[in-house]
């Protein structure tokens, strides 16, 4: 499939993000994302994962930064050195160190046990201590538990029957039970009941509904959105696709006009992926786009895995039974 | 990042000052940061007060720094331990008007909304405001979430923290629940009448339905398709109306229908996609509802000649349409 597309430029990529560093580091203009710096770091190094490029950047310097959002009082990550720890960015450091296989760095045993402490009797997860629900917590909490092992650490039948509860009349998932349906919450739904292998506790049709939801997010332009009657981007390329695949149905939208519209969003001068064409690259919208292309099977691309987020190789190595 | 057009990059006297802006927005972050690292002893002294007001600035700049909000209320609730309750109530109403200032230049901040709810609902809060005028408060903020609905209806965070207060104030009035569903039916109807193709609104339309009517009775089915046809005969071509009617037609009261009433409905409604098409014979959804309707209704022949219209007319979606045909042929041994 992929022999007949242009090539992507896999050298201005990586050339995008090892300049990135150097740019957070002098640029008081991404004030705005200081906050959440470790899941850009994820970002990145996924981004250069996907490009089996992980090497280019030093790894000492960046498990010391990663190491640096870790409290270990409390056994969970913070998204940047002078921030509160919260289950955003405990996914992002723990997804980071399985890249590198360096998960013995933090005590897996805390991290799980302080997140089973953020699940309340419904079955739903807070962030942090001050107790906000959300469905994308819960996600962040089973996949932080898969990853170190320790699932039956948490109420898993109880996360399964909040996440079932959170379901629409439109097959999609809100961020609470009776909230919207959003792109984004929908693949934090459905990675969480195929985290807990619960694929089967939504009935066919709801499935099918689902699914057609989903593949009615593809806009004439090729791009998709995360709701009814919005714009196009570049991130639900990820979101959406990847939930299709969990449920089977990568094929219910046309993988071709996708692949050109991620492609019109490429910056080939300076690397990058934008939300959109014509607008300037980020490191989130290109880690969303080489995700997406990698579901869609191009060939320069790492396999990514639609639940772990993280590339196969990775997740048989955090899967494989241990020894 | 998201929205900014490539080539607009600012350059002169235009960069200098969009650099000079984020220094110092960088600058007072950093220091409403570096703040925190203090420990918080009563009484705060006033060095420590004066700082304290970069952290409001620095949230005012971006209410996205979660970290500063949890300091906050690290020392609302310091303060709630010690001062008086007059100074508490009027520091709470502070916390709750610096959220508005912020939501309304931010008004998809996360932890901006998590603030303004935690003031409204967190238990040990409650203690410390006398309950008139929390409830006051409570029963007031749907004034907030109207406003940001007005700004923009398909905000989903405003949608959801209605929902949130009308649980916090239905666990303070148990014996009004039923009323309080009501009324916000009431707001989604308004909203759905306002705009046929907001999607939000007919969302919470679901939602709430099953809370305030007898959904078993026909009656009530008949009316909503009543309701839902007026919306997309207006305005064929948006998505939520039929998701809607898809919904109603698989849900519980026509479930439980005698299977001669089932049938008789699923033939109104196809009767009323007919009618549709025959004036707009490419109204995609129509027609996709068209197929669902045979198919229901076991006439697989005549819907894959639906679904060969519809693969012709929304290629994208050919392997869609291919899992219907599927359907169609379970159908026809059915």
């Amino acid at each position: 499939m992929a022999s007949s597309r242009e090539q992507l430029r896999i050298d201005k990529h990586v050339a995008y993000i090892v300049g990135l560093e150097k740019k957070t580091k002098t640029t008081d203009a991404l004030y705005f994302t200081d906050h959440k710096r470790l899941s850009g770091v994820y970002w990145a190094l996924s981004s250069l994962a996907l490009m089996r490029k992980l090497h280019v950047l030093p790894q000492d310097t960046i498990l010391d930064y990663v190491l640096s959002c870790y409290h270990s009082d409390v056994a969970a990550f913070s998204g940047n050195t002078d921030q509160d720890p919260h289950l955003l960015y405990t996914l992002s450091g723990v997804q980071i160190l399985a890249m590198y296989d360096k998960l013995h760095l933090i005590d897996a045993d805390r991290v799980v046990a302080n997140i089973a402490a953020l699940q309340r009797p419904d079955g739903s997860f807070a962030g942090d201590k001050w107790g906000e629900i959300d469905t994308r917590f819960t996600y962040c909490a089973l996949l932080c538990a898969a990853i170190l092992r320790r699932s039956h650490l948490l109420d898993v039948p109880a996360a399964v029957r909040y996440v079932l509860r959170c379901q629409n009349f439109d097959g999609g998932f809100g961020c609470i039970a009776g909230a919207e349906s959003h792109a984004g919450q929908v693949f934090c739904c459905v990675g969480s009941l195929y985290l807990a292998d619960a694929m089967d506790e939504m009935t066919r049709e709801d499935r099918e509904r689902l699914a057609l939801w989903l593949c009615e997010r593809q806009l004439p332009c090729g791009g998709l959105n995360g709701r009814p009657d919005k714009l196009e981007d570049v991130c639900y390329s990820w979101w959406v696709l990847s939930s299709l695949k969990m449920l089977g149905h990568v094929d219910w939208i046309d993988a071709d006009k996708l692949i050109a519209f991620i492609g019109r969003s490429e910056d080939d001068v300076d690397g990058g992926f934008a939300d959109r064409p014509g607008d300037m690259s980020d490191v989130f919208h290109t880690f969303f786009a080489l995700a997406g292309l990698s579901l869609l099977g191009n060939k320069q691309l790492a396999d990514i895995h639609p639940a772990y987020a993280l590339t196969t190789d990775v997740v048989q190595r955090v899967t494989e039974p241990s020894a | 990042m998201h929205g900014r057009r490539k080539g607009t990059r600012p350059s002169g006297v235009e960069l200098q000052e969009e650099l000079q802006q984020g220094a110092a927005a960088a600058e007072l972050i950093r220091k409403a940061l570096q703040l925190r690292k203090q420990t918080l002893i009563y009484p705060l002294d006033t060095s420590f007060r004066e700082k304290y007001l970069v952290v409001e600035r620095a949230l005012e700049t971006n209410p996205d720094e979660y970290t500063l909000w949890a300091f906050r209320r690290e020392v609302f609730l310091l303060r709630c331990e010690h001062d008086s309750p007059e100074t508490v109530l009027s520091l709470w109403k502070e916390e709750l008007f610096l959220t508005t200032r912020a939501l309304q230049r931010h008004p998809k901040a996360y932890p901006a909304w998590q603030h303004r709810l935690w003031l409204l609902e967190d238990a040990e809060v409650a203690n410390h405001i006398p309950s008139e005028a929390r409830l006051e408060a409570i029963k007031s903020e749907q004034k907030l979430s109207q406003y940001m609905l007005f700004k923009d209806g398909r905000n989903f965070h405003g949608w959801a923290h209605r929902m949130r207060v009308k649980s916090v104030l239905i666990s303070v009035l148990p014996e009004h629940e039923s009323q309080l569903e009501r009324e916000e039916l009431a707001f989604v109807e308004e909203k759905i009448n306002d705009d046929f193709s907001n999607y939000s609104a007919w969302h919470h339309r679901s939602v709430l339905l099953p809370k305030v009517h007898d959904q078993s009775s026909e009656v009530f089915l008949t009316e909503e398709l009543d309701y839902v046809r007026q919306a997309f005969y207006t305005e064929p071509n948006v998505q939520s109306a039929w998701f809607y009617h898809r919904w109603l037609l698989a849900g519980a009261p026509a479930r439980r229908m005698k299977a001669h009433v089932q049938t008789r409905l699923l033939e109104d409604e196809l009767m009323a996609c007919n009618e549709l098409l025959e004036i707009e014979p490419e109204a995609k959804y129509a027609l996709q509802t068209k197929a669902q309707l045979l198919l229901q209704l076991k006439r697989g022949m005549e819907a894959e000649a639906v679904i060969d219209d519809l693969e012709r007319m929304d290629p994208m979606r050919k392997g869609y349409y291919r899992y219907l045909r599927g359907q169609c042929h379970i159908s026809y041994q059915a």
